[in-house]
């Protein structure tokens, strides 16, 4: 299984990872830090494909250095508190990508964002907690469909 | 001569001179003097006799006399109008003027009474005379009664003595016809005017129609002064000072023919003109000899010119159907202003009597003075009222157009973006349809600079002439305010809020000759305002004859006034605006802010609990790390409901209340570890960024006092150090120290770092609430600019100090914590 898991708070990566080994065994997985990270990763994306994204919704630009990539315009004036729709929105239109699913994997209430359209049916929203037994079972879901 | 029909004096048995008299006064027109002088020929069966007067100027008691008489009425047999010669004091008239006794001339030809060259008399074929002298009333005017007989039979002694009984009674007389025709002229002018006021004030009759009644009522007085005067023309001009201010049209006249001019202004070349200019009335003898007594003129009536534009003499002689050997009687004019209140409405002219008397006497002209008077009320009353009618119009036409005007600039400035140019034009399109003659208008408004006016709006072809560049340098004219001295009439009215109103531009300094538009003849020019607020210009001018409607001031001025409130309106809503967008702002800043709160608290609750999990399925493996992460969790989990306290507290305008206790050495080094260390493991291990803590500044503790509530000093040093874990550089070290201020001795807490800088500029910004740099912004998944604000807060209430120095060139930002402290002995 290969996953890519968009997580900027470092400690909450690790946990995830950590979970995800030991619940799917041969795993690959690509920790991805910051939005513009993501972009890049997505720029860089070879044939193979990952079969599920997970996302977490508040998430930095960059990482703080001398050398940080300029940001576009939406990001200067939307901020990190959607940055994972946009990743999100980004895998849409990638034609390689959009088929594969997403979970947004947030402490954000459902409520709190935006509504998920019908246009994307591969996206799903899954609340943080502490059981990892929620997102296993989140990812199975999605993948049997 | 069949006397029984021509001497009434002498067939009227008993009663001869009461028959005279009687005849006499049934006299009413100003010609009934040849009335009376014709019954005194006929009574003593003489062709002719003529009332010689002595001419102005004359002096007949000088040695020798000097002037001569002039015929001021006669009746002739035959009817025919001519030989209006004077006579030499040297004549037999001026002899018995001279003597006061009556002259017998039995024989013009042998007479040494009669002049040397007895023109007169020769014309007339006159053989013999009898003259008895008169006195008027008034004893300033002199002159003789003539009885001419063609026949060489003298008077007998008893016709002499007739014409001696009746002639004194001729000035009486005629005196007394004057009074009746003043009597009779007064009340036929008042019956007119009347009769004319009742038709004026039917309601039912329109605009037009009351116009044209008292044109026929103007038209009436001069035919019935016509009557009265017995002359050819009497004509009556008058200003229609709404419509036409400064014209004097014709509007009534009894002259035969079409005038060639109708219209006369005030200081022309012209008799009428003089009249208009000086207010005064005007009395020429003769206009036939109008170059012979220029001088004379000249001296009574200074500037007076006179030119004869209708061929006047030709046309009288036309219209009194006169024969080619008969005399031009005399063209004597008298004109009188008609004014009220020292304002000079217009003139009534009269000249050239049909009959005698054919010169104007002083008395004439008085009366037409009176005449002049009687009109001159009554067409200010009619001008009042005709400018009410349409200063009612005016208003009521000003109420629809202001109602559809508020309509139109609701409907625009409803809009998300208020057009307030629009609102501006249709203004002006309102203005053009209330104020009559408004022809070129605009509207200059401060523009974006408060130093000058510039046009917003303009309406008129005027502005719309020339070439494009032409066009846009007009309407691209900047006029400055706010000088020490105002040097355009807009940038005045500006200033003082005052309406300027000009209606006569031409003959007005303030007006300069360069102006855009040097054909104006009139201009208002009112304020926008509200308030203590002047925003602009409302500018009001025209070109055509017409002048402006009275109200027309009042109106600008209520323009003014309403696009003022417009403007205010605009900008209340353009504030209004911001400020909803300013509150938005406020609302979704509150709103991240809290859910960024849950975020922080939700996270490390979660991580907290996966790790203790995870410590209690793999019990063993590395343990203290493991713990430490749980206490770093827990820890943040606590700073941040803390930090949502206190957010909730300064939000809602609680102050802070620390609970202060002594700080020891021992809790300050364990406080510094702690704190460095779980921040140290909240960084991601990539970025490699390590926190030291200098613990050697501890010791100043020992000497020196500093309170501190415990809880709020931990929360203030891990917001610190949270954000140099979030914005420190990969690879840099966050250094943590204290110790005692160089200057004022007091004890820091220090966090340094190498990471986003802060600079100067932003010290001040960066402690208020919400604020993070747009770097800051891009580099955390977390936080809403609240940190420092509350580290700010807490330490205001400890008495201490935040002190951020910006970022040096070392690339280290230094925060310190200061509290207040007491050196102990």
């Amino acid at each position: 299984m290969y996953i890519v898991l968009v997580e900027d708070d470092h400690l909450q990566a690790e946990w995830v990872e950590s979970c995800l080994k030991e619940a799917f065994g041969d795993l690959k997985i690509d920790k991805v830090t910051t939005e513009s990270e993501f972009y890049s990763w997505l720029e860089e994306v070879e044939d193979e494909r990952p079969d599920v994204f997970i996302v977490d919704v508040m998430l930095r630009w960059a990482d703080p250095g001398p050398d940080m990539p300029e940001p576009p315009l939406e990001v200067k004036k939307n901020g990190f508190y959607r940055a994972g729709r946009r990743c999100q929105e980004s895998i849409a239109g990638n034609q390689k990508l959009s088929h594969i699913p997403i979970i947004l994997y947030t402490v954000l209430e459902e409520l709190d964002l935006e509504a998920l359209d019908d246009k994307q049916p591969n996206v799903f929203y899954l609340r943080k907690d502490s059981e990892p037994e929620l997102l296993i079972k989140k990812i199975r879901q999605v993948l049997r469909r | 001569m069949n006397r029984e029909t021509a001497d009434p004096i002498h067939d009227k048995a008993g009663a001869p001179l009461t028959s005279f008299v009687t005849l006499a006064l049934d006299q009413k027109s100003r010609s009934g003097l040849s009335e009376i002088l014709k019954n005194i020929a006929l009574a003593v069966d003489a062709y002719g006799c003529v009332l010689w007067e002595v001419a102005p100027g004359s002096d007949f008691d000088a040695e020798p006399p000097r002037g001569h008489l002039f015929v001021l009425d006669q009746w002739l047999q035959d009817g025919r109008i001519y030989a209006f010669d004077d006579l030499p004091a040297h004549s037999a008239a001026g002899h018995s003027l001279i003597t006061g006794m009556t002259v017998n001339v039995e024989d013009v030809n042998t007479d040494p009474h009669v002049s040397k060259d007895p023109r007169y008399l020769r014309r007339l074929g006159v053989e013999s005379a009898v003259v008895v002298p008169i006195i008027f009333p008034d004893s300033t005017r002199r002159g003789v009664i003539a009885l001419y007989r063609k026949s060489a039979s003298p008077f007998s002694p008893e016709e002499i003595a007739t014409v001696e009984q009746l002639a004194p009674l001729v000035p009486a007389l005629y005196q007394t016809i004057r009074v009746k025709m003043i009597f009779s002229l007064t009340r036929g002018v008042d019956e007119i005017l009347s009769r004319a006021k009742l038709l004026t004030h039917d309601g039912q009759l329109t605009r037009e129609k009351v116009e044209a009644q008292v044109r026929e009522a103007v038209q009436q007085i001069c035919d019935t002064v016509s009557e009265s005067f017995k002359c050819i023309e009497t004509s009556v001009f008058l200003e229609d000072r709404a419509r036409a201010p400064g014209t004097y049209e014709l509007i009534a006249t009894t002259w035969p023919e079409p005038f060639e001019k109708t219209v006369y202004h005030r200081h022309e070349k012209s008799l009428t003109s003089w009249v208009l200019t000086h207010a005064r009335p005007v009395k020429i003898f003769d206009l036939g000899n109008f170059e012979r007594d220029r001088q004379a003129i000249e001296t009574e009536y200074r500037g007076l010119v006179w030119t004869d534009s209708l061929d006047i003499k030709s046309s009288v002689r036309g219209f009194l159907d006169l024969k080619p050997e008969d005399d031009l009687p005399p063209l004597s004019i008298m004109a009188a202003p008609i004014a009220i209140g020292g304002k000079v409405l217009g003139a009534i002219r009269c000249c050239s009597a049909k009959m005698g008397p054919y010169y104007f006497a002083e008395a004439d002209l008085n009366l037409l003075e009176l005449v002049a008077a009687k009109i001159s009320q009554y067409w200010s009353d009619w001008l009042n009222e005709l400018e009410a009618l349409e200063e009612n119009r005016s208003w009521q036409l000003f109420s629809k157009k202001m109602g559809e005007l508020n309509q139109f600039a609701l409907s625009r400035l409803s809009t998300d973006e208020p057009a307030e140019s629009d609102i501006y034009a249709e203004a002006l399109r309102v203005t053009r349809a209330v104020i009559r003659g408004a022809e070129i208008n605009d509207i200059r408004m401060l523009d974006e600079t408060g130093g000058a006016l510039g046009f917003v709006a303009t309406l008129g072809h005027a502005w719309n002439k020339g070439s494009l560049k032409e066009i846009h340098a007009r309407k691209g004219l900047r006029f400055p305010v706010r000088t020490p001295v105002p040097n355009s009439i807009g940038a005045s009215v500006f200033e003082s809020a005052q309406v300027y109103f000009n209606q006569d531009v031409a003959n007005h300094p303030s007006y300069p000759e360069e102006s855009t538009f040097p054909d104006v003849k009139r201009m208002i020019v009112a304020p926008i305002w509200v308030g203590e607020y002047t925003y602009g210009v409302l500018d009001i001018r025209g070109v055509g004859e017409q002048g402006f409607p009275r109200s027309a001031v009042a109106i600008a001025e209520l323009l003014g006034r309403q696009l003022g409130l417009y403007r205010y309106i605009a900008e209340t809503i353009k504030e209004l605006k911001l400020a909803k967008g300013e509150l938005a702002a406020q609302v979704r800043e509150r709103i991240q802010t809290l859910e960024d709160l849950a975020h922080q608290l939700k996270s490390p609750i979660n991580q907290a609990q996966a790790r203790v999990q995870q410590y209690v399925a793999r019990e063993g493996l590395n343990a203290d790390k493991r713990l430490a992460a749980i206490r770093g969790l827990i820890r943040k989990t606590k700073r941040v409901a803390m930090s949502t306290m206190l957010y909730a507290a300064l939000g809602g305008g609680k102050p802070i209340r620390p609970k202060l206790a002594p700080l020891d050495q021992d809790s300050i080094v364990k406080l510094l570890i702690e704190a460095a260390s779980d921040n140290e493991l909240m960084i991601d291990p990539q970025r490699k960024v390590v926190m030291n803590v200098f613990r050697e500044g501890v010791e100043v503790l020992q000497s020196n006092r500093i309170e501190a509530d415990f809880d709020m000093l931990e929360q203030a040093l891990n917001n610190i150090l949270d954000n140099a874990a979030k914005y420190s550089y990969p690879n840099s070290v966050v250094e943590i120290f204290c110790g005692l201020t160089t200057r004022t001795r007091r004890f820091h807490i220090s966090v340094s770092n190498a990471g986003l800088p802060i600079k100067s500029a932003e010290i001040q910004e960066c402690v208020k609430r919400g604020w993070r740099s747009e770097a800051a912004r891009m580099v955390t998944g977390e936080g809403s600019g609240i940190g420092l604000w509350i580290v700010k807060n807490i330490m205001e209430a400890h008495g201490g100090e935040l002190r951020i120095i910006p970022t040096a060139a070392s690339n280290r930002t230094e925060v310190k914590l200061i509290f207040p402290t007491q050196a102990l002995r």
